[in-house]
């Protein structure tokens, strides 16, 4: 009888804990999406000569894809192992200041295929990251080490 | 002492200088923060400046450095003083990017101070 206890007991938490890997992993999915997208409207953002007419819109529209991507910084600690969530949070920074910040809102701006280049490295690292953050999820790697007191 | 930016200044700050736009970093910084900041150091404050942004919409990367990047640049500022009393307060999740954002900044203005750090 115990026996059918303890079984049926971790056969339940076995089956909660899958479901929380698995809606993490689906976050952490449409995360990646959601870099790619952003990614592409910031490289062609610097790939392009200023237009007066649409600018301000185009970087509207790319704050709020921007503000879209940085929920997931907040809930960094919930999805990451310590390592990931560090070089993640460095890589956010990266893409802030040098996609967003220099001539990103300066009037007569030229293209800058340059910055296109580094946007497009830095969010190719931040994918690579939250690749790895899902497959920490998945495998279990992640639940271990929070029970163990790691992150 | 309290910066509503939402409030006393806009929920879409944007921008380095005027050409940029309204509300830039610069006006910001020279309307709003430098005064409260020579403010509080002059009275000795011990609570400081607390920056609230939680209605603002979002940061650009341009505005943030203007505004506290530019304290040392361009006001000529103590940055550590001015680090000192500076507090940021956030409570909604997507802010919190931002809150980091603008403490790696001072962070970072503040390390350049330093005589022995790495020049910028």
């Amino acid at each position: 009888m115990l026996s059918l206890v303890i079984g049926f007991v971790a056969g339940w938490l076995a089956s909660r804990y899958w479901a929380i890997a698995s809606e993490n992993a689906s976050t952490l999915t449409e995360h990646l999406a959601d870099w790619d997208n952003f990614a592409d409207l910031l490289t062609a953002y610097w790939l392009n000569e200023y237009e007066h007419v649409t600018e301000q819109k185009k970087a509207a529209e790319i704050r709020a894809r921007h503000a879209r991507v940085a929920i997931l910084y907040s809930r960094r600690h919930e999805l990451m192992l310590p390592t990931t969530r560090r070089e993640y949070q460095t890589f956010c920074f990266r893409i802030f200041n040098d996609g967003m910040g220099g001539q990103f809102d300066t009037a007569g701006r030229k293209a800058d295929p340059a910055t296109a280049i580094q946007v497009q490295q830095h969010v190719a690292e931040i994918v690579h990251l939250l690749r790895l953050a899902r497959r920490d999820e998945i495998t279990g790697k992640r639940f271990f080490f929070s029970i163990m007191g790691v992150g | 002492m309290r910066i509503d930016v939402a409030q006393e200044f806009h929920p879409y700050p944007s921008g380095r200088v005027d050409e940029d736009g309204e509300w830039n970093g610069r006006k910001f910084r020279k309307t709003i923060l430098v005064p409260r900041i020579r403010q509080v150091l002059r009275d000795g404050d011990e609570e400081g400046i607390i920056i609230d942004i939680d209605g603002v919409r979002s940061f650009g990367s341009s505005f943030l450095e203007e505004a506290f990047g530019g304290l040392a640049r361009e006001e000529g500022l103590d940055v550590r003083a001015a680090f000192k009393v500076l507090r940021v307060k956030e409570t909604k999740p997507s802010l919190q990017f931002y809150r980091d954002a603008l403490l790696e900044l001072l962070q970072d203005a503040t390390a350049a101070r330093k005589p022995s750090s790495k020049s910028h």
